[in-house]
């Protein structure tokens, strides 16, 4: 099963262009879509959740046209949206009761599909107590367990760490990596690492362009050798941006470090330095 | 600090649009009000000012309600603001202090609330500018700009109620940092006024009533309510008004205490933390490591009905339980039935009197109290319930689910319908348990059920797919809110606005209809029936259009909205195609019913025939008719298919010197008519006014005779638009002689009466009456029951369906079957006037025989309760008239109860329509010192058989007085008989309000008694006070001596016909010299008096016997046609009196002393002795004077 994007489109009444010509592969595994905000990123999530409609260009899921089908996609599609609320006053065993019942769930399974889902994410001793009063963490959790439900084909989860402390991070990627083995899982970030760990495939977004598509250590091997740095003065840095393709300035211990791109070795005192997934992002979307 | 922040809020809002916009909405209405006679609002009508200074008082009164929602937005967003914005945190960070900044925000935004106020102001003096330049409405209609008005206004009713209002909402609102808590705040604060306003109905609750009220309004209507047309001109009500100020520092006292306790909890603190670490709390972390993916996970979607069927389910019970578990839903069902459920107990409660609580009341009890609850629940939850995952922000999730559209959809109506229903059964419930704790048992469950549950929740369910739409398509919320009202205005205002009055074209609209216990519904069930089927159709293609434009997903763009519409389309064609060829059929069948079958004309249609009838055949008023002195009928009655089918013979002579060679023919209405005589020659017939020209040839002579020959047809045909001819029911048909037989000559009460419509049409003014004169003999010729007859005799023979009794006037003759058909033959005993009833039911009889007279009450089966009083009252008066007035003409006297359609009861020639809806459900199981009001009103149409029957004033001023005012004596005479003299001031009190309230209701003139023209708070209400004061007076031998003298003289006579002059010089000649000024002041006067004990004080004298001291003052004054005084100087005889404590349960105490006293000037002391201890004491204590304070003239003692 793959996910196929073709010349995908889309612009909103107020003229912003989300979307341009956007052609994507996406096979099995994980995939991560890495952009910065307003890049497009869930615009495009929520088109191949049904959620919207593209001006022009296709998208198939097999043999489901997304965009037409969208009967046919639901039955197969996870979906966790960045964001979403809750029902006040329901526990999470009678919402994800609901959902499961709204995904087609027939009755007779319901309840173990249910109970094992909650099992899943580790939120059956908490299943009684509304969602409204669970933790960031455990809201996340219960997104995926809703997401989950009925096997789908197709998951989409849109920058679902925000928010999250490092230790709950980890844990829900390695949810998510775990499933990811046989369906497709597209995910959303702006934060680069996360790609680098999870991502067999991957593919940059900006200003609704795909800037870069591809497997992450491809990109890096591009950019092997050419990625340089230096520790330098804060007023000095406006020369170096005139000078060079500074790709990234941050700060170590208060002094700006910079990064750049440069086939050859600039001198001037720059270190060669081993290209991050970073390097890559900030070098694919500031051209 | 408080001026920074009340600078701040009120340059916040002065750059906002908000408080602009409204200022321009209420000028706008206000200007519209002021120059149109389309909004009645405010109390202007008749002589009245569109201006007038308590127009501009009404109009703030409502005004200051209507905007409660309003000052709660601009309160609610003060209070808020910064909590909203997130700039709580910033604003509390610097050093404010909490006075400053709660009091400054509260004062800036109240300052704020008031600019949409002087919208009034400014659009009732443009409109009055505007006008003066137009002339849209006559120039008569304003007064001059009286600024105190306004002042007054503001000070005692707008900024009162924004004090009182607004301090309640801001700490609301400041506390709860919560919008919905606001609003739903400003909702129990109108509910607060409703409830005041149930407490009204009893009339001695009422200063009570309009202390509770904290809007002031009912206070404002209570200061008001007996001001006539030049007060209600000239003054307004100040704030120092004792009744305003009681309640204005009251309410404003509440409002600024809840403000300042709101103030002293107040807190900076941010109330969000609090929560979430509360939340923290309660749920620990915990680690969750990965476990083995279960079998179970594997499952896949299905599909299929049974799935979708899940779907569907699961949906509903989300949605209802989401409705029933939240805050607003608990709130409104809650206090709606709070409101409702109390209020049953009252259901019993009538006008000083107590009714069996049938279920129809029961019904009218549950829509009157509880429907705007369920309308505010349709409207919130609507929205809501659309808005639900949004809101929830599930949306994203929910909206990626295999749903279909329709479900959804549906459960969300079925939650709005099904939530209806239940609150509306529970009211049903509490309904049958108040019935029954009543100890009534005729629970109408039928009655309940396809009023409220099947009639009423159609219609909430039409109304509830319309707002699903608009909420549909709204691109937010609020929005749709707005959306869902301007709809609801527009439909129920826009198309009586533009005469449309089809119930085809208003949304929901469906013909009128009155359950009756005699007719069930049968009458009106087709026409429901089909309209309802219209509208469900209708909504059906609504819910469609809903259902394919469904919010889901993110798009919001209309292109993008319609695209998808079309696609969802594709599903629901079938559907959708099915909604709208059904409906089409029953628009066509509807359609074919109303307005081929049937037809009707609007309200303007209806204005211009009469119009053009005035202008067209005024000309031949007055014009010689010869005259109907026997009439013989043969009708035949239909009841199963509503059709009557008449025929007669009337035979009518020329009583003018000349010869008479044109008969003008007044047709009745919606019936076939035809009228021949060999000697008519049909010149012109005006079907649309139905009026007739026939050439008579020969010319018919003087003296000479003709008869003619007519017959009257009325069919009913499928159903109509709203019923027109409600006289023939399945079963209870009542009509009279003027809805089948002709008029002859013109008809002048066929034309135009309000005066400023008459104005508008350039038609000239018009006088109610004929001015009273004495030698005018010709206008004495006719009475006013007609112009066309004098005397005559009545033959019928009327049949009816076998079950059924049919009534014609007179006796009896005979009664026999033929055909599968009852027929009944009467005869009129001695001839009478030309006005007479016929009548069909299944009726039960009860009889009784008094001195060769038959009693009789024609009654439902069910309806047995009161049949034993009416007979009592039909002997009493028969006994006490025979005795004093007359004998009696007639061999029978008839009670016959019809349909509830109206309440009335009207006296003919021996018979006596009574409604179902009064005199049969009225309850005297329990005595709880109720005015006897079915053996008074038996009494007063059993009077009528004098005081009409026997003779009849001339169409002239004050003629009602010789009928009415007489019917209405000759009952309290009857009354006194049976219950005293002492308990007659129940009754009076009851006919002194109505009489005050209706001098401040009159449109033209008030007139003395004796030239009254034909207004019913003079000649029934006055009328009965000023013959029992002249009772007391002279005395009741020597009035009925005067009647009796007055009636020997004309009684059946021809004319012409009596004045009110020679009755009223009858009562002259039995009036002693030295009481022969009160003849002046009762007839020819209009003379108010203001009597007032300023002190009451005992001392014991021994035994069980005490001294009393009176001081009192009295003021006696005259008033002119719109109320303008004159003080005279008093000189009168009245009564003074004193009264021990009432037994426990009644309302009056005995009479210990009761006296005449000569009252020469304005203050008077009196000391008498009585036995016994007083309680009371005062002047005029029976108010037997009208006194517009009555409440003072008695005193506690002391």
């Amino acid at each position: 099963m793959e996910l196929s994007i073709q010349n995908l489109s889309k612009t909103y009444p107020n003229g912003v262009q989300a979307l341009k010509n956007v052609s994507l592969h996406i096979p099995t595994g994980m995939y991560g879509l890495l952009g910065p905000n307003g890049a497009g990123k869930s615009t495009l999530m929520r088109t191949l959740a049904t959620l919207q409609d593209a001006d022009s260009g296709t998208a198939n899921l097999g043999d489901i046209d997304v965009l037409k089908d969208k009967d046919a996609v639901r039955r197969v599609l996870g979906y966790l949206p960045q964001e979403f609320g809750v029902y006040p006053r329901m526990s999470a065993l009678d919402m994800l009761d609901h959902f499961a019942t709204l995904k087609g769930i027939p009755g007779n399974q319901r309840k173990e599909v249910v109970q094992t889902l909650l099992n899943r994410v580790n939120l059956w001793d908490h299943r009684k107590k509304a969602v409204s009063s669970y933790s960031g963490g455990m809201r996340q959790r219960f997104g995926i367990a809703q997401a989950l439900i009925g096997d789908p084909k197709l998951i989409i989860v849109d920058e679902p760490t925000a928010g999250l402390d490092p230790g709950e991070r980890n844990r829900f990627y390695n949810l998510l990596s775990e499933i990811g083995e046989n369906v497709i899982v597209i995910l959303s970030t702006h934060i680069v690492e996360d790609v680098r760990e999870l991502c067999s495939n991957m593919a940059i977004i900006n200003g609704g362009e795909v800037k870069y598509a591809g497997i992450p250590d491809a990109a890096l091997g591009e950019l092997g050798g050419k990625i340089w740095e230096k520790i330098i003065l804060k007023a000095e840095l406006n020369d170096y941006e005139k000078n060079f393709k500074v790709i990234s300035s941050k700060l170590v211990a208060g002094k700006p470090i910079i990064h750049i791109f440069s086939e050859d070795d600039p001198g001037e005192g720059f270190q060669p330095a081993e290209p991050g997934l970073e390097d890559v992002f900030f070098s694919k979307i500031k051209h | 600090m408080l001026f920074t922040f009340l600078k701040f809020e009120l340059k916040s809002w002065l750059r906002a649009p908000m408080p602009w916009i409204f200022l321009f909405i209420f000028a706008l209405m206000t200007f519209f009000a002021t120059v149109t006679d389309q909004v009645q609002i405010g109390g202007s009508f008749g002589n009245i000012w569109k201006n007038a200074p308590f127009v501009t008082q009404n109009w703030y009164g409502v005004f200051s309600i209507l905007s409660l929602l309003l000052i709660t937005a601009f309160l609610n967003t003060a209070a808020i603001r910064d909590f909203e914005n997130n700039t709580a945190q910033i604003v509390f960070a610097s050093p404010v202090q909490k006075m400053g900044y709660f009091f400054g925000h509260f004062f800036g935004a109240l300052l704020v609330c008031l600019i949409p106020m002087l919208g009034i102001s400014l659009g009732m003096w443009l409109g009055v500018g505007v006008n003066s330049f137009t002339h849209w409405l006559d120039l008569e209609r304003y007064g001059p700009f009286e600024i105190q008005s306004h002042i007054n206004s503001y000070l005692a009713i707008v900024i009162p109620n924004m004090i009182f209002a607004g301090s309640i909402l801001f700490t609301v609102a400041a506390l709860t940092r919560s919008t919905m808590y606001s609003f739903i705040s400003a909702m129990v604060l109108l509910v607060g006024y409703i409830v005041a306003g149930n407490l009204i109905r009893d009339i001695e609750n009422e200063s009570l009533s309009a202390m509770l009220d904290p809007f002031g309004f009912r206070a404002l209507s209570l200061v008001t309510k007996y001001w006539t047309v030049e007060e209600k001109n000239h003054l307004s009500v100040s704030v120092l008004h004792p009744l305003m100020l009681g309640n204005r520092l009251l309410w404003m006292g509440i409002g600024l205490l809840v403000l300042f306790l709101g103030y002293l909890r107040f807190s900076f603190a941010e109330r969000a933390k609090k929560v979430s670490k509360k939340r923290s709390t309660k749920v620990e972390e915990e680690p969750y490591g990965l476990q083995q993916l279960g079998e179970m996970a594997t499952v896949k979607p299905a599909t299929g009905l049974s799935i979708t069927l899940a779907q569907f389910r699961s949906q509903l019970k989300a949605n209802f339980w989401g409705v029933v578990k939240s805050t607003p839903f608990i709130l409104l069902a809650f206090i709606g039935l709070m409101n409702t459920i109390p209020s049953m107990q009252f259901a019993t409660e009538g006008y000083g009197t107590h009714n069996l609580p049938v279920t129809y009341t029961m019904v009218d009890i549950i829509r009157g109290s509880f429907y705007m609850f369920v309308i505010a629940i349709v409207a919130y939850f609507t929205g809501a319930l659309v808005w639900k995952e949004r809101n929830a922000k599930v949306n994203e999730i929910y909206d990626a689910m295999p749903t279909r559209n329709w479900t959804d959809f549906l459960s969300k109506l079925i939650t709005i319908v099904g939530v209806v229903a239940i609150l509306i059964s529970v009211c049903i419930l509490a309904a049958v348990a108040a019935q029954a704790l009543n100890g009534f048992n005729r629970f109408d469950l039928g009655v309940y059920v396809r009023e409220l549950l099947v009639l009423d929740l159609l219609s909430f369910a039409t109304i509830a797919v319309l707002f699903l739409l608009v909420h549909t398509l709204a691109p937010n919320m609020y929005l749709g809110f707005f959306i869902c009202i301007v709809v609801i205005i527009v439909n129920s205002f826009i198309w009586g606005a533009l005469r449309i009055e089809s119930n085809m074209v208003q949304f929901g609209a469906t013909p009128g209809y009155t359950v009756s216990d005699l007719y069930g519904y049968k009458p009106y069930a087709t026409g429901l029936f089909w309209f309802n089927t219209y509208w469900a159709l209708f909504s059906a293609i609504l819910a469609v259009a809903a259902v394919c434009f469904w919010p889901r997903g993110k798009e919001s763009g209309w292109r993008k909205r319609f695209k998808l519409a079309a696609l969802e389309w594709r599903s629901y064609r079938w559907a959708g195609f099915g909604a709208i060829a059904l409906w089409g059929f029953s628009a066509a069948w509807v359609f074919y019913n109303t307005l081929v079958l049937n037809s009707f004309k609007n309200s303007k249609q209806v204005e211009k025939l009469t119009v053009r009838y005035e202008k067209d055949y005024k000309k031949y008023e007055g014009k010689a008719q010869p005259r109907i002195y026997a009439v013989k009928y043969d009708i035949q009655i239909f009841p199963e298919t509503r059709n009557i089918d008449a025929k007669a013979q009337m035979w009518v002579r020329n009583l003018h010197p000349k010869a008479i060679d044109t008969l003008l023919v007044q047709v009745p209405r919606q019936i076939k008519f035809n009228l021949t005589s060999p000697r008519l020659k049909l010149l012109k017939d005006d079907k649309d006014v139905y009026f007739r020209i026939y050439r008579l040839q020969p010319a018919l002579q003087p003296g000479d005779s003709l008869r003619l020959d007519f017959s009257s047809i009325y069919q009913s045909k499928g159903f109509e638009n709203e019923m027109s001819v409600q006289q023939v029911m399945q079963n209870g048909t009542f009509f009279n002689n003027f809805d089948i037989a002709p008029r002859l000559g013109y008809q002048p009460d066929g034309e135009m009466t309000d005066k400023n419509r008459r104005k508008k049409f350039k038609l000239p003014e018009k006088t109610r009456a004929p001015k009273l004169n004495r030698a005018d003999t010709i206008a004495r010729g006719n009475s006013y029951l007609g112009n066309d007859a004098d005397w005559v005799n009545v033959k019928t023979v009327i049949s009816t369906s076998a079950d059924q009794i049919a009534i014609a006037p007179g006796s009896l003759q005979k009664e026999w079957i033929e055909n599968g058909r009852r027929y009944f033959q009467y005869k009129l005993d001695h001839e009478s006037f030309n006005f007479y009833s016929f009548m069909s039911a299944r009726y039960e009889v009860a009889r009784k025989k008094w001195k060769g007279i038959d009693l009789e009450v024609y009654y439902h089966k069910d309806h047995k309760d009161n049949v034993d009083r009416m007979l009592k009252s039909m002997q009493k008066s028969l006994e006490y008239y025979t005795t004093n007035f007359g004998p009696y003409f007639h061999k029978q006297c008839r009670i016959i109860e019809f349909p509830r359609y109206a309440d009335f009861a009207q006296a003919f020639p021996g018979t006596m329509p009574y409604s179902e809806g009064i005199g049969f459900i009225e309850d005297y199981r329990a005595d709880k010192d109720d005015i006897d009001m079915v053996f008074y009103v038996v009494a007063h149409e059993m009077g009528h058989q004098w005081w009409a029957h026997q003779e009849c004033g001339a169409y002239m001023q004050g003629s009602e007085m010789t009928v009415e005012t007489f019917a209405q004596y000759s009952a309290l005479m009857v009354m006194e008989k049976e219950y005293g003299r002492d308990i007659m001031r129940k009754f009076l009190e009851y006919e002194a309000d109505r009489y005050l309230r209706g001098r401040g209701a009159e449109r033209l003139q008030e007139l003395p008694l004796a030239r009254s023209e034909n207004q019913g708070y003079i000649h029934y209400n006055k009328g009965s006070l000023v013959m029992y004061y002249l009772k007391e007076m002279i005395g009741e031998e020597k009035v009925n001596q005067g009647l009796r003298d007055f009636l020997n003289k004309f009684r059946y006579a021809p004319p012409p016909f009596p004045v009110s002059t020679d009755v009223v010089d009858e009562f002259y000649k039995q009036t002693p010299d030295s009481l022969k000024y009160i003849i002046k002041d009762l007839f020819w006067d209009i003379t108010l008096f203001e009597n007032r004990t300023t002190e009451a004080s005992i001392k014991e004298l021994g035994k069980d016997k005490y001294q009393v001291t009176l001081k009192v003052e009295s003021r006696k004054l005259k008033a002119d046609a719109l109320g303008k005084e004159k003080e005279e100087k008093v000189a009168d005889w009245m009564e003074i009196g004193a009264f021990a404590k009432p037994e426990k349960g009644k309302k009056y105490g005995k009479t210990l002393y009761r006296k005449r006293v000569f009252i020469n000037k304005k203050d008077n002391t009196f000391t008498f002795e009585v036995q016994g201890k007083p309680e009371k004491a005062g002047i005029d204590p029976f108010t037997l004077l009208v006194d517009r304070n009555p409440e003072d003239n008695m005193r506690d003692v002391k």
